[in-house]
């Protein structure tokens, strides 16, 4: 549609113009539907009546006269109606003179009011004019205003930006400040640690060569009382063995021997041989016997027992 | 009495719809009228047109020289100009290189003529489908209203008593009025767009016609 109004306007100006005409004739032509009026058919009614003919004649003649009687009345009407025409031709002149005065009249009354009305115009364009003029310097000094506003406004931000760049500095400085601070401190705490930590490491040497020292100490003890326990049992055995010696006829007192026992855990003999004899070989034997004999032997148990796996007992039942 | 019968005083009583039933219609009725002189004007352009330039092509004029001529007038040649135009530059290109066929050539013209026209005859049957919408739809759109100013005066005839021929005519005669104006509307629409496509069948025959008979020369041309 908007490319036909561009490429032919001519089509839309008459398409419009036709149907306008349309509207028109539509409102000029309200008559179409209005009903037309019925006109009545006058109904004219004849009147007749029988008359005789003499009277008719008197009827005539009586007609007659008053018909000459109408035409003088008529003579003296036409006299009466001329002199009327003259003076009515008078007073139309003098009727014309009043409306040509009238007119004139009227035409310089408009005239004046033409002249009043181009004056107001004028005089109105001359306010519009004062007002747009007023409104253009309102509107200038607003922008003026606006403008002073807004240079203050930049000033006010530059302030205030100025203000946090300074606020931003003294938080930095202060930040760098407590920064030097925190590292000042945590160099305190690590000297201190580390003071801390030589002492504890000292204290923990202390501790561990007082721990070595008693350790020695009480292994020094344990040994001391492993060898008394020996010591016991060494005796132990040897009781055994002189309880079940049986002293052989014609021995005589104070002979001794050295026997070399090998024994099991729990004290059985495994096997028992004499070192170094006495020089009487029925004692040696006697002793050998004896050993025999006191299976099982005292032995201690434990990491002890070790110790007497393999030893050698010196015999002298006499002593 | 008779104010109440008048046209305008029936079209401003009337109800909201069917007053947007009317208004609608007429504005369909001045679209459709400014179609219709908008086509008349461009259907008798091209139709003279074609008959100019169907005079100065067998006029014997040098087929070149013609070409030239609608060359100058570039943007004021319409129609057949243009379908020759088209063809014609296709033909000068495509012969200008020898490895081509003969029958290539006048092919690539041939076809090139053939979108030329279809694109001539899409700009003449422009907004003719517009026509054949008011046409066809604008009957249905005033009766719509005329039902329904018909059955609103009804259901007014349903509240009184006493129901009177005058209490409905009214309200039936200003439905109406939609039903007048649609047809209104309608049968310029309707009788315009058979002239016009009737027109625009005619010269599409011519063209096409001409599209042969250039081809048919070109034909020759190409096997010289």
């Amino acid at each position: 549609m908007r490319d036909v109004i561009k490429r032919n306007p001519t089509a839309v100006v008459i398409a419009v113009a036709m149907h306008l005409v349309l509207i028109a004739i539509m409102l000029v032509g309200v008559d179409w539907l209005k009903s037309p009026e019925r006109k009545r058919p006058g109904a004219d009614v004849v009147q007749a009546r029988v008359i005789d003919p003499e009277r008719v004649q008197a009827e005539v003649r009586k007609l007659q006269q008053a018909e000459e009687a109408k035409q003088r009345e008529a003579d003296a009407e036409a006299q009466r109606l001329e002199r009327l025409k003259a003076e009515q031709a008078a007073e139309q002149r003098r009727l014309d003179d009043l409306q040509k005065q009238r007119v004139a009249e009227e035409r310089r009354h408009k005239e004046a009011e033409t002249r009043r009305i181009a004056e107001e115009r004028r005089h109105k364009e001359a306010e519009t004019r004062r007002i747009a003029e007023e409104k253009k310097r309102r509107e200038s000094e607003a922008r003026k205003v606006a403008e002073e506003k807004q240079r203050q406004e930049a000033e006010a931000r530059k302030a205030a930006e100025e203000k946090k760049r300074e606020e931003a500095e003294a938080r930095k400085v202060a930040e760098e400040k407590q920064r030097k601070a925190a590292e000042a401190k945590r160099a305190a705490e690590e000297k201190k640690r580390k003071a801390a930590e030589a002492k504890r490491a000292a204290e923990e040497r202390a501790r561990q060569a007082r721990a070595a020292r008693e350790a020695e100490m009480r292994a020094a003890l344990e040994a001391e009382e492993d060898a008394r326990e020996v010591d016991r049992y060494r005796g132990l055995i040897r009781q055994y063995i002189e309880r079940n010696w049986v002293r052989p006829a014609g021995i005589g007192e104070g002979l001794s021997c050295t026997l070399s026992v090998r024994l099991a855990p729990g004290g059985a003999v495994l096997d028992a041989s004499v070192v170094r004899g006495s020089g009487n070989g029925a004692f040696d034997r006697s002793a050998r016997a004896a050993v025999y004999k006191a299976d099982p032997l005292p032995v201690p148990s434990g990491g002890l027992f070790e110790s007497f796996r393999g030893i050698e007992i010196i015999f002298a039942p006499d002593r | 009495m008779e104010n109440d019968l008048s046209f305008i005083h029936l079209i401003v009583s009337a109800s909201p719809l069917v007053q947007l039933v009317m208004a609608a219609l007429l504005l369909a009725s001045v679209i459709s009228w400014t179609m219709i002189f908008d086509r008349a004007r461009v259907l008798s352009g091209a139709r003279k047109a074609a008959e100019r330039f169907e005079q100065r092509f067998w006029s014997g004029i040098d087929l070149g020289e013609l070409y030239r001529e609608i060359d100058k007038e570039e943007g004021e040649a319409a129609g057949m100009a243009n379908i020759f135009h088209a063809g014609f530059r296709e033909f000068a290109r495509l012969k200008k290189n020898p490895e081509i066929e003969p029958m290539a050539v006048v092919e690539g013209a041939r076809r090139s003529m053939k979108v030329a026209l279809s694109r001539e005859l899409d700009e003449l049957e422009n907004h003719l489908s517009f026509l054949a919408t008011v046409g066809s739809t604008s009957p249905y759109v005033g009766l719509f209203g005329t039902v329904w100013g018909i059955m609103n005066s009804f259901r007014a005839l349903g509240n009184v008593k006493q129901a009177t021929l005058s209490l409905v005519a009214p309200g039936i005669a200003e439905a109406l009025i939609a039903t007048a104006m649609g047809l209104f509307a309608a049968i310029p629409a309707v009788v315009a767009y058979n002239r016009y496509s009737n027109d625009l069948e005619r010269l599409n025959g011519r063209y096409e016609d001409f599209l042969d008979e250039f081809t048919t020369i070109l034909q020759r041309q190409a096997h010289m």
